[in-house]
């Protein structure tokens, strides 16, 4: 009994201190703070902030599903205008914040080149020739355009006309002005915004800030009416703007803001398009993705829609690049992330395709989209966008300062040339090429 | 030992002594282990929701520092710094200005060097412009494009005195991959101090440790980080681990992602082991008034089954087959009370086999007697006394006419069957007349003396106890005298017992007898008569002990005393009222 006893106590004894002596030594890693197995691929996308639109919303939401718990695609909402979305991303760029996916890289060939030549962005090449279907979706002159020097792809185009830019019109105008179509040459353009003028409306709807986007669409339409014009505008960065198609140029644009409206000299996009869809200006320049607005209520009137058709510029002239269209994915993000940029790029491609195969049905029911890709079908010429072949200097500069004080006669043509070349002087020297 | 806890009461409260003992032990390991962690445990939470609360501000002011930087980047002059171009003087006044108007709390100085190597913005006393290259190595820019960068590091100077924050970051220009140019801010120390401020316990000491381990700023300082602590924090980011227990310490470290400085918080013992000493303390005081408790109850409850237990072993102590005293009343509620009944029916049963073994030994004496008894016809010889009294008268014979006498009294008593008490006047009598008869045939050998008080004279006793012993005195003590022997018998009352001395002069016992008589009165019955096997005299002592045993049982006293000049024998009786 005692040593039952003892064998108790002294068993309690050991239960004690083995209870009390076991003490983990506490060794905790930090908290994982991802999100599991979702992998999250940052995004920033321009929305329009008058109509509200998000271009792209149908596209986020059919990925976000169909990768759902594997992928999925965090959109920030850019409200602004392009130039602001696009000094939004140099701005991340600088700051080291990019996206993973961003639109617009293309329209700015010096930040673009700036990112290529600082490997910001992600080569598509190895996922072409790893995708061959992916690949055939790409006419071969938009991989050509997108092709740099190094045989690498950095941006991602998409594979329909929609970067294709034409002129809208106001048809009742044209009625009223007795005109029966849309001009076909540059004779009958200006003998049309004679009749128009003629008619108390504003013919062209024209602006300098911005780049001076749609003053530019016309006059480098116009270029493309000859060789020496299509010729210059396929220089990238030219050398000189003392050209015969340059000067011929400026003379034409010089005429146009003969059918601006007062306040188009300095004036701003916003104030052109306005004009345009309050009914007083006839023709607007400007692409497909200006087709969508239109057909909000709250912004355009249902009426003033049914009279705005689509054209070419006349000579069947659009302008254009494709890299303008082109999205592009960030490098600096892990490789699990890009796949997932990669993957998204892809779904776009397909749902283009698809949208153009199986969905001119609802395409109808929007009469000027149909008429968009019914009329850029006949396209015959296409002119390079200005915004990617001529340098930024030229773009935000002479066009914001010199080219307003050209067309108000307070400098001449030659000393606007000058200035051109000066700035490319500048911008050559300021990116060290001799 | 054993003596220690002899008892019931004692192993009782020893027992649950023990078992509180070991109950508290277990208690006060466990609860102690278990309350230290939990103590660790919230404390640990407790601590590292400080942290990540500082951890939050740190993260706020690496945000504003960001949000800063980038202002300087969107900046169209800082921009146009980039270009190849060099500023015109208005643009480096506009630049300066814009320096020094952007800032942020704790902004010591912001200092710009454009990618021409100009430098803007107030440098440090004691710099030296061409040293500054080799220091900004220290943010190794290279490894990003352009993030705000965080660095603890002397400053420019290397005096010291610039010890402090510095936060770097590269100025990208937009469009052009130039150069790009590195603004630099230095923060004070102070802005540690905002992020740590939180109430803290006393010894909990709170810091903020560089990406490379080393601790750059702790709160209140009287008690410094130790080098030691310092150690376990390098380790501790080695191993990417956001807690640690070491040499009793807990460490919490929570890192602030994007600046990668951490926050520490280092738990010292005293802090831990706060709780845990109440703990043990109100333990203890618990156990304390639960043992205090338990010896009460100990002693009271066991009292219930102790004393009747001592009542019972009392009860045993002192049996004595005639008393009545031997018997148990309990009513303890217990199985005591049946042992106390089963003891009570035993002692009865003993006593009643004692009693008929007295009445068989008294029986047997009795029938010896008679036997002897039967050898002599009382009547012939009272008859024949007469004649020879009657033969001596005739002859004028006093002497044998006195000794006559003296027999026919002396055998009066012996032969008096019935009657085996008698008092003590009378048994006095009867040693008086066996004394004249010895005196008549021993001649001057000795002088008798007997006194007997009053108050026992006519007190009742056993009859011819004392003659044996005075027979004894003559024969043995006096076998070597021939004249002046003396016996002296005294009767005196001592309390409720009467005491009969029977002293004479003679010869000393010799120690060895002394103790054979002195032991005759313990011994049993039925051994008594073995002690005297080969002495002489023994027949006597042995009937006169026996007839006591058989009367009084064990209430009575026989022994000898060698005395001084003498040697005398003892008898205590107890005075009974009712003799059978």
């Amino acid at each position: 009994m005692r040593k039952i006893i003892k064998l108790t106590f002294s068993l309690f004894i050991v239960l004690a201190l083995l209870i009390s002596g076991c003490t983990e030594k506490h060794t905790d890693k930090p908290a994982d703070d991802s999100n599991g197995d979702v992998v999250v691929i940052p995004a920033l996308f321009r929305m329009d902030g008058e109509t509200g639109i998000q271009p792209h919303k149908d596209l986020i939401e059919l990925f976000n599903k169909t990768y759902e718990g594997r992928y999925r695609i965090d959109v920030e909402w850019f409200v602004g205008e392009e130039s602001n979305y696009r000094e939004r991303i140099r701005l991340l760029n600088a700051t080291d914040q990019l996206p993973a996916l961003f639109t617009d890289v293309g329209v700015l060939p010096d930040f673009y080149r700036l990112l290529v030549e600082n490997d910001r962005l992600v080569n598509i090449t190895p996922y072409l020739e790893a995708d061959g279907e992916w690949a055939a979706k790409f006419p071969k002159h938009v991989i050509d355009s997108c092709t740099e020097e190094d045989g690498g792809m950095y941006l991602i185009p998409i594979t329909t006309p929609e970067y294709l830019a034409g002129v809208f019109y106001n048809e009742k105008i044209f009625e009223k002005a007795g005109i029966e179509h849309f001009p076909t040459t540059w004779e009958e353009f200006f003998n049309a915004c004679d009749a128009i003028k003629a008619q108390g409306y504003t013919p062209l709807g024209l602006h300098t800030t911005g780049t001076a986007w749609t003053t530019m669409l016309f006059a480098t339409a116009w270029m493309g009416s000859s060789q020496d014009g299509r010729n210059f505008m396929k220089l990238q960065y030219p050398d000189s703007y003392d050209a015969p198609a340059m000067r011929d140029m400026l003379k034409t644009v010089s005429r146009l803001f003969d059918y601006g409206s007062e306040d188009s000299i300095d004036g701003d996009f916003d104030d052109a398009y306005r004009g345009f869809i309050d009914g007083n200006t006839a023709m607007f320049p400007n692409g497909q993705w200006m087709i969508a607005g239109l057909y909000d209520e709250n912004l355009v009137r249902p009426e003033t829609v049914e009279h705005i058709r689509f054209a070419l510029f006349p000579g069947n002239t659009a302008v254009g690049s494709v890299q303008a269209s082109g999205w592009a994915i960030a490098s600096q993000y892990p490789q699990e992330v890009i796949e997932g940029a990669i993957k998204f790029v892809k779904l776009r491609t397909s749902v283009e395709q698809k949208y153009l195969r199986d969905g001119m049905e609802k395409i109808k029911q929007k009469p000027l989209l149909f008429e968009f890709y019914t009329v850029i079908a006949d396209t015959e010429t296409v002119i390079p966008s200005y915004q990617i072949k001529w340098n930024s200097i030229i773009q935000n500069e002479v066009f914001l300062i010199d080219l307003p004080q050209y067309l108000q006669g307070e400098i001449s043509e030659d000393e606007l040339i000058e200035r051109m070349d000066q700035a490319v002087i500048r911008f050559n020297y300021e990116r060290n090429v001799s | 030992m054993k003596k220690l806890f002899w008892g019931i009461k004692k192993k009782t409260i020893a027992f649950y002594l023990a078992v509180l003992f070991t109950a508290f032990l277990f208690t006060y390991l466990t609860t102690s282990a278990l309350v230290r962690r939990v103590i660790e445990d919230n404390l640990q939470e407790k601590y590292q929701f400080i942290n990540e609360k500082s951890a939050i501000r740190l993260a706020d002011y690496y945000q504003k520092s960001d949000t800063l930087m980038e202002k300087f980047i969107a900046s169209q002059t800082f921009q146009d710094s980039l270009r190849r171009e060099p500023l015109s003087k208005r643009q480096v006044v506009e630049l300066r200005r814009e320096l020094s108007y952007m800032t942020m709390d704790h902004l010591e100085r912001s200092i710009y060097i454009d990618n021409k190597g100009a430098i803007y913005g107030e440098l440090p006393f004691g710099f030296k412009k061409e040293e500054i290259k080799s220091w900004l190595n220290n943010f190794n820019f290279s490894s990003s494009y352009s993030t705000t960068k965080w660095l603890w590091c002397s400053g420019f100077g290397g005096t010291g005195d610039d010890d402090g924050l510095y936060v770097g970051r590269l100025l990208r220009h937009f469009d052009y991959p130039v150069e790009p140019g590195i603004v630099i801010l230095h923060l004070n120390d102070q802005l540690f101090n905002e992020v740590l401020t939180d109430p803290d316990g006393d010894g909990v000491r709170r810091g903020i440790v560089t990406p490379a381990g080393e601790i750059c700023y702790q709160l209140n300082d009287e008690v410094e980080i130790s080098d030691y602590e310092r150690t376990v924090c390098q380790t501790m980011l080695s191993r990417g681990e956001a807690s640690v227990r070491e040499n009793d310490e807990l460490f919490l470290m929570r890192e602030e992602k994007e600046s990668g400085f951490y926050v520490l918080t280092v738990v010292p013992k005293s802090v831990l082991n706060q709780g845990v000493a109440a703990i043990r303390v109100q333990l203890s005081l618990v156990f304390l008034f639960a043992c205090i408790g338990a010896y009460f109850f100990s002693v009271y409850y066991s009292r219930k089954i102790t004393r009747p237990i001592q009542e019972i072993n009392a009860a045993m102590n002192q049996y004595r087959a005639t008393s009545a005293k031997n018997r148990l009343y309990l009513n303890s509620g217990t199985e005591l009370d049946t042992i106390a009944q089963n003891y009570n029916e035993m002692v009865d049963q003993i006593s009643d086999m004692v009693e008929k073994i007295r009445d068989d030994e008294r029986k047997m004496y009795m029938l010896e007697l008679d036997s002897l008894m039967y050898q002599i016809n009382p009547h012939f010889l009272y008859n024949i006394l007469d004649n020879i009294y009657m033969l001596a008268r005739l002859d004028k014979n006093e002497r044998t006419m006195k000794t006559i006498q003296a027999l026919s009294e002396y055998l009066r008593i012996v032969l008096s069957n019935e009657r085996e008490i008698i008092t003590v006047r009378e048994e006095l009598e009867h040693v008086r007349c066996y004394v004249e008869m010895q005196q008549v045939r021993n001649g001057s050998l000795f002088e008798y003396e007997a006194e007997c008080a009053a108050d026992v004279a006519d007190c009742m006793m056993l009859k011819i106890l004392l003659q044996p012993l005075v027979e004894n005195a003559i024969k043995h003590g006096f076998a070597l005298m021939q004249t002046g022997g003396l016996i002296k018998v005294r009767a005196t009352k001592d309390e409720n017992c009467i005491r009969f001395r029977v002293w004479n002069n003679g010869v000393p016992i010799d120690e060895n007898t002394l103790q054979l008589l002195n032991r005759i009165q313990t011994e049993p019955v039925e051994n008594m008569r073995s002690i005297f096997q080969n002495r002489s005299g023994g027949y006597g002592i042995n009937s006169v002990v026996k007839r006591l045993k058989l009367k009084y049982g064990g209430d009575f006293s026989f022994y000898y005393l060698d005395e001084e000049g003498g040697v005398s024998c003892n008898i205590v009786i107890p005075i009974e009222k009712d003799i059978k």
